[in-house]
């Protein structure tokens, strides 16, 4: 029995080869978008699950008001953690853990590279699961001066990885240069995981960051401070221990204080960490955590292949009942010979899970094939091996019965009742009307739309931000970060004077960003961006100034009391007549007034998703910065960054050298849309092809099972344009109904997309009206080449072979 | 072994019935070779399909083998179909897809008959009928002669006790016709095999041994 059912089955599957290629393609398509989303997904749910003390460790998080906002952070100060252990026995190890943000340069011999440091307590190793290859994990952070480094960093110095003992340095580190002793190495650890959200390239005592920065203060939130509870404790219980151990502790300088906001502490599973963002929406850059997602992109990728697949599945469906026509015949013979209705139904799911089978196994080489791709896209490092993984195995195998469920339950079922007197006897016509097949297709061709609609959109909105006019010009200027603790001024002036005079190279500005910070103004106190510059500054961006004057150097007092703001600052400020006005920055500028020497006509410092906020400028060449922004000739930028690189060796020996195009640095502030805007068009391009396919495979079998009559139309005089235009009208009237529904769905999901952008081009109605006039043209294309075809044929022969 | 008793067959029409059958009482005996006969229209396939358990009747009581057919479940009728039907239909109505020995093949399939026996049992056929060259072929590859001579091969190849043939010999000439009719006649003297024919000839008629006649439905 089930040897005929495989014979039968193949013999099907070549006489219509063509549907079985067509249905095999799209749902391996299908299948291979759901498991690169699944495989996503795995992923994102694997962060940090490798700790062994999983489920009992825990970050402390800290709500706080800011500006009458709360806000929830995965931070604490440095003094909560060992407050809280000492007097609480249901932690049984905590960790302070500095940086994720925190980049410094480490030198060994003549070779430094700029590593992710990280400050943690030494019981690190105790609190999370980070295996040491050399070393002891126990006593590797307890003197001041010892390091671990992972294992690429040992090779990358050292080129092997048993180095204990090694020395390293850093030259302009602060706490580095107290100590006055180079560093140890005593440990090398393993490469933290991808799926790790706590990631660098070698560990510092916390002592070490204490050197230069020591902090008691009960009221900041910064770095991260993990605890190991005991399995036993209940996590509502310790929280309520911390909050009054906390405001007990901080009284004192709560009083000192009164403007600081009331701190309250929380809880954080590590595993929730990573896609748990609602919780702490704010990743403090210092808190240790990296690479935080949100649930939302897996989700959406889930989404979007879903959709792709079930394309698939209704072109599978499609088809198989448009050609159940032939197949009537058989099941009603099958009925009179003695076959139940289950055993038909057996026959046929069989069949298609054949086929169903065969699209697995490509969809599966497909997803080998494509995995350097989808880690570039999605910026993953999932290497084949991870594939299978019993969890991924029972996506496959669900994925295999919703498709067997989804794409041929339906016609088998449908195709088990026809009877025997129906099917023998001509008494139905199982070609042309399908209805659920029409809903089916409007709703795939509605996808198809959207999914271009979203694409042409993503692609204006990407080409407005790389053509809007940001109010300064990025071309050709280069930003060199000088890290460290240096003489900034002396770094600046021997790039001025060793590039004077060198045509490749214009203005040489010293800049640095301070963040935002409060600034007072009339009275008021408002949040205002701060970056130093100095005269050139203006110039080389060319920047206009609206009021006023940019820095001199004929005016001596510019240096420390002259500052340029923009219009908004001047705007927000409420200030009408701006130049010779004074501002008072925070602390970090010397409590002291600055006096408004000009107004700089407003530019995008952020992103275009953020609106342009108030800004304050004082001078670099008092304050400082760490930033060389350099303006470079035209086609000369090869010789320019090889004699950038050779002067900075020059004036900073053993520092990293690291340049950056600013047209590079905006751009990678839209990192996430360009990859989604990446995902879908190629999301697209696959629904086109689906949808075509489908198209062509479903007009195709329509033509075929109309032979007869076209045959007889032709003679009867209907010219092939006649016949193509017949069969069209359904496919026509469908894809409409597909545009209308898309453009509406379109218009609600693009409007929400672009309100993320603070600017944004417009949705004009051309947007929907040629999305929708690209898939009816290829539909049209596609059904009336072969009408024509069909058209074409001989009449004759097409009747007398009926 | 068949028993109809006033068994009628109504499809709806505008508020009212448009009656196919009337009142059928119809009695066949094991062995007996019975013709249907009637102009087009009389409702002699329909008589044919609701013996054969293909259609229900809308009113009336038919006992097949002593069972009262209707109140069978499907599965129960399915059941009567692998082990004691066979139907030769006027268009051979073989499987295209599968050759000459699969389509004999097939109802023993579905009644579970081994391997072997399969084997030895198409076998038997296929020399009975001279195919045995054939049994690889397909049914397109067949005259209509020969399709027709599989498809009475498959109607007997389980072994059952009727079999119902809708104008078996309607597409064929006349030659091929008379093959096929001396073939009931065999399977009937010698297999004592009942057979219930619909036909349109007197000389296909004379082969059997009793003609039931309808007219519009109704028994003439």
């Amino acid at each position: 029995m089930f040897k005929t059912f495989l014979k039968i089955a193949a013999r099907q599957l070549w006489q219509g080869r063509l549907y079985a290629v067509i249905n095999v393609t799209g749902l391996a398509v299908g299948t291979a978008c759901m498991l690169f989303a699944a495989i996503y997904l795995t992923d994102e749910r694997s962060f940090d699950w490798f700790h062994d003390n999983n489920p009992n460790l825990y970050r402390i998080t800290s709500t706080y008001r800011e500006r009458g906002e709360l806000i929830a952070s995965g931070g604490t100060g440095q003094v909560q953690g060992p407050a809280f252990q000492a007097r609480m026995p249901e932690i049984t190890h905590y960790a302070r853990v500095m940086g994720g943000d925190i980049y410094g340069d480490v030198r060994h011999g003549h070779n430094a590279f700029k590593l992710q440091l990280l400050f943690v307590d030494s019981s690190f190793f105790k609190v999370f699961t980070f295996p040491l290859l050399h070393g002891d994990g126990r006593t590797a952070l307890q003197n001041v001066n010892s390091v671990v480094i992972t294992r690429r960093t040992a090779l990358k110095f050292f080129n092997r990885t048993d180095v204990v003992g090694e020395l390293l340095h850093m030259d302009a580190d602060p706490s580095a240069m107290r100590i006055g002793k180079p560093l140890v190495v005593t440990g090398i650890a393993e490469d933290p995981p991808a799926n790790s959200s706590v990631q660098f390239d070698i560990l510092f005592p916390f002592e070490f960051m204490k050197v230069s920065f020591d902090d008691t203060s009960w009221l900041n939130a910064y770095l991260g401070t993990f605890v190991v509870l005991r399995p036993n404790a209940d996590p509502g219980q310790v929280v309520r221990k911390f909050n009054r151990i906390a405001a007990a502790l901080s009284q004192t300088q709560r009083k000192d204080h009164p403007e600081a906001s009331v701190i309250t502490y929380g809880l954080q599973g590590m595993t929730d960490i990573h896609l748990n963002t609602q919780a702490i929406p704010n990743q403090n850059g210092e808190s240790g955590i990296v690479n935080t997602s949100r649930p939302v992109y897996a989700y959406i990728f889930i989404g979007i292949a879903g959709f792709i697949l079930l394309m698939a599945s209704i072109n599978f469906v499609n088809i198989h009942i448009a050609s159940s026509m032939k197949r009537a015949k058989e099941v009603g013979i099958r009925k009179a010979t003695g076959s139940s209705k289950g055993a038909i139904i057996v026959q046929f799911l069989g069949e298609s899970a054949i086929l169903v089978g065969i699209a697995m196994v490509l969809a599966i080489m497909l997803v080998i094939l494509l995995m350097p791709a989808f880690n570039q896209l999605s910026q993953k490092q999932i290497a084949l091996t991870q594939l299978w993984s019993p969890n991924l195995m029972g996506w496959l195998v669900f994925i295999f019965v919703t498709n067997i469920a989804c794409a041929a339950l339906y016609p088998a079922w449908l195709i088990s009742r026809l009877t025997p007197v129906e099917t023998l006897y001509s008494k139905i016509r199982l070609a042309g009307r399908n209805p659920a097949g029409n809903v089916l297709m409007v709703f795939q061709f509605a996808m198809a739309v959207l999914l271009g609609i979203a694409s042409v959109v993503f692609y204006r909105q990407m080409h407005f931000i790389r053509s809007k006019n940001l109010g300064y010009n990025p071309d050709q200027i280069v930003k060199i970060a000088i890290q460290g603790v240096r003489d900034v001024q002396q770094v600046h002036h021997r790039f001025q004077n060793e590039l004077a005079g060198d045509p490749a190279f214009g203005a040489i500005s010293l800049a640095g960003e301070f963040g935002n910070r409060d600034v007072v103004v009339k009275g008021q106190k408002l949040l205002a961006n701060v970056r130093t510059v100095d005269a050139d500054y203006l110039p080389m961006l060319e920047m206009k100034l609206t009021q006023g004057r940019n820095f001199s150097r004929a005016f001596a007092s510019d240096k420390t009391f002259g500052v340029l703001v923009n219009e908004a600052f001047v705007k927000k400020a409420g200030i009408s007549d701006p130049v010779g006005k004074t501002l008072m920055p925070d602390d970090y500028f010397g409590k002291q007034s600055f006096t408004i020497l000009g107004v700089v006509g407003d530019f995008h410092f952020n992103s275009l998703k953020e609106r342009i906020g108030p800004m304050i400028m004082p001078m670099s060449t008092h304050y400082g910065g760490g930033e060389l922004w350099v303006k470079i000739a035209q086609n000369r930028e090869h010789y320019a960054i090889s004699k950038l690189e050779s002067t900075f060796r020059k004036a900073l020996p053993g520092a990293v050298f690291e340049y950056t195009f600013l047209h590079d640095a905006n751009a990678s502030a839209y990192a996430t849309e360009l990859r989604w805007q990446q995902i879908v068009t190629i999301a697209t391009i696959v629904a086109v092809i689906i949808c075509g396919l489908g198209l062509f495979g479903l007009s195709h079998l329509a033509i075929a099972q109309r032979r007869r009559e076209t045959g007889i139309r032709v003679v009867l005089g209907a010219t092939g344009y006649d016949i193509a235009i017949g069969f069209s009208r359904n496919f026509v009237r469908i894809i409409f109904t597909a545009i209308l529904i898309a453009s509406i769905a379109g218009h609600y999901l693009m409007h929400s997309w672009l309100a993320h952008f603070a600017y944004h081009t417009g949705l004009p109605w051309w947007v929907y009206a040629g999305s929708g006039a690209m898939a009816l043209i290829l539909a049209l294309l596609t059904v009336f080449t072969q009408a024509l075809r069909a058209a074409m044929a001989d009449p004759v022969t097409v009747l007398r072979s009926e | 072994m068949i028993q109809l008793e006033k068994i009628s067959k109504y499809y709806p029409a505008g508020f009212g019935k448009t009656y196919v059958l009337r009142h059928i009482d119809l009695n066949i005996k094991e062995g007996e070779f019975i013709s249907i006969m009637g102009p087009s229209g009389s409702g002699k396939s329909t008589l044919l399909h609701i013996l054969g358990l293909l259609e229900e009747p809308s009113e009336g009581e038919y006992l097949f083998l002593d069972e009262p057919v209707q109140k069978l479940s499907e599965k129960k009728r399915t059941e009567l179909h692998r082990h004691h039907i066979g139907f030769v239909f006027q268009a051979y109505h073989l499987i295209d897809e599968l050759t000459v020995y699969e389509n004999i093949e097939t109802p023993l399939l579905y009644k579970g008959t081994s391997s072997s026996e399969r084997k030895s049992r198409v076998a038997e056929l296929l020399d009975r009928f001279n195919m045995v060259a054939k049994k690889d072929l397909f049914p397109h590859q067949l005259s209509g002669g020969q399709q027709q001579l599989v498809g009475v091969a498959r109607a007997i190849v389980h072994n059952p006790k009727v079999i119902f043939a809708d104008e078996p010999t309607g597409n064929l000439h006349s030659e091929q016709a008379i093959e096929i009719m001396e073939l009931f006649q065999k399977l009937n003297q010698e297999d004592k095999v009942t057979i219930v024919q619909v036909t349109h000839s007197e000389l296909n008629a004379g082969y059997g041994n009793r003609i039931v006649r309808l007219k519009d439905g109704w028994l003439a």
